[in-house]
């Protein structure tokens, strides 16, 4: 049975780039454009592992990492959050969400792959 | 969904689960061994029905195995089909890792790893 | 045809086309409301998206320029600054230029780099901070660059490791499963794991959600310790990792490996004292420290596990070298290098010879058996060659068994065991350092409280180090312990007669002394240093490699012995030289320098004979006195100075002819008798030139003097 891998991001292009990495890999791919889109394509949809943007309208990322964390059936969901910064603090931030991981953009199909795969098969 | 049956008749009784096993059902399942632990003297579990199991669940066993120790009561495993065997293997278990010779025999765990004589 | 990546570009494109019609509008919006933070936090987003999705692509000019608006608006955003008109105006003029910058990367034309800068250069002006700067901003690209790196690498050679991974307890909840960590691990080679469980509890006081689980690994790989840590890199806070690199994966290693309680004392799972008592109950080890719950089950299981790993390793690598090499007998090479010598001998009588026929095409040939002759004999000494690392492990063992025996805390370390020297050289080293190293443990080193009292370490600490110096090899073994007692051995010297009374020995000088037989300054003979033998020995020894041994020590700090020997036995770089008819050869390892000397100027005084070099004052050795050569000395002879031990010394000789490689050949019947001289080797004529035991000579000088001096005295 395929994984699902929902990428949340208000970016179109990064929407695309990670959903066509991960489908090549052999993912199921979901995607939302913010937070709270997120959170609606969960109630309907299954996610084995969340990727999100930090900085989105109507929910940004820190905060949908704690709301996924609420979530019925998502407690231990792996989360990988997008940045562009590497500082300790945002990580330190996403750590105490709940956040599982994270790639710091610009990153390559097969960079993204090997963080994935950290967390689902 | 989480589906088991619990035969407490029997003896020994048999608790017998069904689906995946893993850390999204495991308050319910620590639940439901520590609800059929205290009913019974002597415990089954048989996984032979059981899907893919992960190491929350084999945590938990090895748990529910110490608390029948030491009130005890017996628990065993019925067998190892393919997943159960499967996730003990990648997690590194085996009843090398358990207590000491007496112990190794009441260990839930199987011999997934031949040790040498121990060589001092 | 089109790529997903020309599809990407392009969405990004429109993605940006479409941001940017937007920004257009809202920042015409924020001027109206320069309060409206939600039109400052979408401006921030939508030059955020622009520059994180343009760094994907490689849309460097855009996301650099980007850089500097979004930093501007970060500002905004933490009210650091005000929304003013000038600010709508520099961004709006440098929304333009970014839609342009757009429009010229798809067409590949264009050049938006002046009025970028010039748009930079304003919004710098308005700005609360200096906006960061291109060396910053190339770190900053250079620490992402890194960043994503950590998880992706290179390789190397194989080793073993020893990690142990204990995740924090909430590792779950982070949505994080350890079994795609130990699958990722096991990617990286060889891989063995072993749950630890002696931290589950009953279920009574279980939490489901928790991770107790922690896990020992051993690892054989060779991609490095950074691979194996980028496999933890998002448990890293919070969790325990430990790796330790403990089999290097050499073949010459003996198969066999640590023993039980050794891996668990590095481990720290026990005490070395646990071990010590655990040990003199002479039952089953594993056993006892379970039963006395001094360690879990599972702690031993895991070092029985790395024991047989490595063991297993090992047997395989060796068996894998074994099909790769075959073993020769040592005799077969030592008559190789012998013929070897023989050939080289012959073939610089060829080449003269053709230098004399003054005939192309033998010079050709014999030009062509020189370059073969040098490369066979390079090629032979390289068989010859082990590294040194065979002597030095011997000595972990002695430090090992002999500090445990003596109550002694002493950490080996070891450099340059890589270093390769002739396998002779090797087999006769042996003795000399295993001297020099119980005497550092037994003399030098203090016990652990007698250390901490001098505001020491407790734990002390033997240096070994072998690394090439021109044809020789410099091995160092120095400790940190109490140093020489210059006094007890001026003492000592004087009472066994080695010096006079009142005679001025430098420090050096003065701990050169410790290498004379019968010179012993411990004042209670222990069974490990002996009586006295020890040091007079190793000189012996290496006097017989031709090597040299000196001592550096220094009061409270340690001592250091240097010990120099030539690269390999069976050759070495001399200095000819000619006394009348007869040649001599000395190795060039102890020649400093030549100098003339004009016969007269300085003849010796009571048969002393001292040259002036420089201002500095050093006796030389007539060669032709010594070995009795007949025949009228020249008007100017030539003094080859030398230093051995330390001491300067010259030799007197007719003529210094030049330097050579000389090939030794062992001096049989009466010549054994005389230590002046350590060999012998035949010229490109067929002549023979005894080699000068320069250590020797000296030594026996020195002796003389001595001699002389007491019958003086008398």
């Amino acid at each position: 049975m395929g994984k699902t891998v929902l990428i949340v991001d208000d970016s179109a292009t990064m929407r695309q780039v990670v959903s066509f990495a991960l489908k090549d890999a052999g993912f199921e791919v979901i995607s939302a454009v913010d937070g709270k889109d997120a959170i609606a394509k969960l109630g309907v949809a299954k996610s084995d592992l969340i990727i999100t943007d930090l900085n989105m309208p109507n929910l940004n990322g820190i905060e949908l990492i704690k709301q996924v964390r609420q979530t019925p059936g998502h407690k231990f969901t792996p989360i990988i959050m997008l940045t562009t910064e590497s500082q300790e603090s945002r990580k330190a931030e996403g750590r105490q969400a709940g956040v599982s991981g994270w790639i710091v953009k610009p990153f390559t199909p097969e960079q993204l792959l090997g963080v994935v795969k950290k967390f689902i098969r | 969904m989480l589906e088991y049956r619990f035969e407490k008749s029997g003896n020994p009784a048999v608790l017998r689960f069904s689906g995946e096993l893993s850390i999204d059902k495991i308050v319910d399942l620590r639940n439901i061994l520590l609800d059929s632990l205290n009913q019974t003297e002597n415990i089954l579990i048989d996984l032979e029905k059981a899907g893919p199991v992960d190491m929350a669940f084999l945590q938990l066993l090895c748990s529910a195995h110490r608390m029948a120790l030491k009130s005890g009561k017996s628990l065993s495993v019925s067998s190892y089909p393919g997943p159960f065997m499967e996730a003990i293997k990648e997690a590194g278990l085996g009843s090398f890792t358990c207590k000491d010779a007496q112990w190794r025999s009441k260990c839930l765990w199987p011999d997934t790893l031949a040790l040498p004589g121990e060589n001092l | 045809m089109k790529g997903p990546e020309d599809r990407h570009k392009e969405i990004f494109r429109e993605e940006a086309n479409e941001l940017l019609s937007e920004l257009e509008g809202s920042l015409l919006e924020l001027e109206e409301n320069p309060e409206d933070g939600e039109l400052v936090e979408k401006i921030f987003r939508a030059m955020h998206t622009i520059k994180g999705s343009g760094a994907m692509f490689g849309f460097n000019e855009i996301v650099s320029f980007t850089h500097e608006l979004e930093t501007a608006f970060d500002h905004v955003r933490n009210k650091k600054m005000p929304v003013t008109k000038e600010l709508i105006e520099i961004t709006l003029s440098a929304r333009d230029i970014l839609r342009e910058m757009l429009e010229n990367s798809a067409e590949g034309v264009g050049d938006n780099e002046r009025a970028a800068q010039e748009t930079l250069s304003r919004l710098k002006r308005i700005l609360p901070g200096p906006l960061k700067t291109e060396a910053e901003n190339s770190r900053l690209k250079d620490e992402k660059e890194k960043e994503n790196e950590k998880i992706f690498r290179s390789s190397g050679d194989p080793v073993t490791y020893r990690i142990r991974f204990r995740p924090g307890r909430d590792i779950f909840k982070n949505g994080i499963n350890p079994s795609f960590l130990i699958n990722e691990l096991m990617t990286l080679g060889d891989c063995l794991v072993i749950a630890q469980i002696d931290s589950i509890p009953a279920m009574d006081e279980f939490d489901p959600e928790a991770c107790y689980f922690y896990w020992d690994f051993v690892l054989t790989t060779g991609q490095g310790v950074n691979a194996i840590k980028d496999v933890f890199i998002f448990v890293e806070e919070g969790s325990e990792l430990k790796i330790e690199a403990v089999d290097e994966g050499d073949p010459g290693k003996p198969a066999d490996y640590k023993r039980i309680g050794e891996i668990l004392v590095e481990k720290g799972d026990i005490s070395a004292e646990a071990l010590k008592e655990a040990l003199s109950k002479h039952k089953n080890l594993g056993q006892i420290l379970v039963e006395e719950g001094a360690v879990p089950h599972g702690r031993i299981a895991s070092a029985l596990v790395e024991q047989q790993y490595i063991r297993e390793k090992r047997k395989s690598l060796k068996e894998a070298e074994a099909a790769a090499s075959i073993r020769v007998p040592s005799r077969k090479l030592d008559i190789l290098a012998d013929l070897t010598g023989e050939l080289v001998t012959l073939q610089a009588r060829l080449s003269r010879f053709s230098i004399a026929e003054n005939n192309p095409e033998l010079a050709a040939i014999a030009e062509g058996v020189e370059r073969l002759t040098e490369e066979l004999r390079e090629t032979i000494m390289g068989v010859r060659l082990v590294p040194i690392e065979n002597v030095f492990s011997k000595l972990k063992r002695i430090v090992r068994d002999l500090s445990g025996e003596l109550g002694k805390e002493i950490a080996l370390e070891i450099t340059g065991a890589e270093t390769e020297l002739d396998k002779s050289l090797i087999e006769k080293l042996g003795d000399p350092l295993v001297h020099i190293v119980r005497n550092s443990i037994d003399h030098g080193i203090e016990p652990p409280d007698e250390r901490e009292a001098r505001g020491k370490p407790r734990r002390g600490t033997i240096h070994l180090s072998a690394a090439h110096s021109g044809a020789n090899v410099l091995i160092q073994i120095g400790d940190d312990g109490k140093g020489l007692d210059a006094e007890a051995i001026k003492a000592k010297a004087i009472e066994k007669g080695l010096i006079q009374h009142g005679t001025e020995l430098s420090g050096n000088g003065l701990y050169q002394l410790i290498f004379a037989s019968g010179l012993s300054t411990a004042k209670e003979v222990t069974k490990v240093s002996g009586r006295g033998v020890g040091m007079d020995v190793v000189r012996k020894n290496i006097d017989a490699l031709r090597g040299t041994v000196e001592v550096e020590s220094w009061k409270g700090e340690g001592t250091c012995i240097n010990i120099r020997v030539p690269l390999t036995l069976a050759i070495i770089e001399g200095l000819l030289v000619r006394i009348n008819e007869e040649h001599f050869v000395i190795p060039l390892s102890m020649v400093e320098e030549c100098v003339e000397l004009i016969r007269g100027a300085n003849e010796g005084q009571n048969g002393k004979h001292i040259a002036n070099v420089r201002g500095d004052i050093v006796p030389y050795i007539d060669l032709r006195e010594l070995f009795g050569i007949g025949g009228p000395p020249p008007e100017i002879g030539q003094i080859v100075i030398t230093e051995a031990d330390g001491k300067k010394v010259g030799f007197l000789v007719d003529q210094v002819i030049g330097e050579n490689q000389t090939v030794i050949k062992a001096l049989g019947g009466t010549f054994k008798q005389i230590d002046w001289i350590s060999g012998a080797t035949i010229l490109g004529d067929g002549s023979v030139a005894l080699i000068l035991a320069v250590p020797q000579i000296i030594k026996w000088m020195e002796n003389r003097e001595t001699e002389r001096a007491a019958f003086r005295a008398e």
